[in-house]
């Protein structure tokens, strides 16, 4: 389930394109340690994308785990789940 | 595949506090809050090794399919847990007083996950003594 949801790679301009994680369905603490893996297995400017349907992830959690490598990120609610944007 | 999780030391802290955690239950009641612990702690960006004992040994055995390991409903199988957190830098061992009496629990270099460790309890002491002075946490579930 960790490996399944990514998707990630160069567009044909060269620039990145955005790292998707989907961590839905998935259980504390999952989504977080995603979220630092991909951060570490990313290039410095990589943009990437946590999806979580898990609330406390989203909105505590996840920016938690990114705030003490003082990474900053975007919390963006969707239909029953969260997209976190954050870069490397 | 080998995973090395960033440390998240906050600025002006040479080194990440450790959490040392001893395992001696098999239940999923409490080796999944252990395993969960584990991962967690790594995503906090801290230093943390996990001690399997006594029941807590059947943690660390591997399977031909991690199904017929530990599992709870509505989580993943504990041998992912496992296999993660080894993945990313969690220190995991398989403890007892002699390999003879590893072997008698039926704990084998062979029969591990693959990155447990065989330890005694000197393994453990001499990690976790030297954490906890420096504000590490040890902890027995």
């Amino acid at each position: 389930m960790s490996e399944g949801g990514r998707t990630s790679g160069k567009n044909s301009s060269g620039e990145f394109d955005i790292k998707r994680i989907d961590t839905r369905g998935m259980v504390c603490p999952y989504p977080s340690f995603e979220a630092v893996r991909a951060l570490s297995a990313a290039l410095p400017g990589e943009l990437i994308e946590i999806l979580t349907d898990n609330e406390e992830s989203a909105l505590k959690s996840v920016p938690t785990v990114l705030g003490v490598r003082n990474v900053k990120c975007l919390v963006e609610a969707k239909e029953g789940y969260w997209v976190i944007r954050f870069s490397k | 595949m080998s995973i090395t999780v960033p440390n998240g030391t906050e600025k002006g802290v040479s080194e990440p506090q450790e959490m040392h955690i001893v395992l001696v239950a098999k239940e999923p009641e409490r080796a999944y809050p252990a395993l969960t612990l584990a991962l967690g702690g790594v995503a906090m960006g801290r230093k943390v090794s996990v001690y399997a004992t006594m029941s807590g040994l059947e943690v660390v055995k591997k399977h031909a399919r991690p199904e017929e390991g530990i599992t709870m409903s509505g989580m993943p199988p504990l041998e992912k847990f496992v296999r993660d957190a080894i993945a990313s830098g969690v220190y995991v061992c398989a403890c007892a007083p002699s390999a003879d009496l590893l072997a008698s629990m039926g704990i084998t270099e062979s029969n591990v996950i693959e990155g447990v460790k065989l330890e005694d309890v000197i393994g453990f002491l001499k990690n976790a003594l030297p954490a906890a002075q420096k504000g590490g946490v040890v902890l027995f579930v």
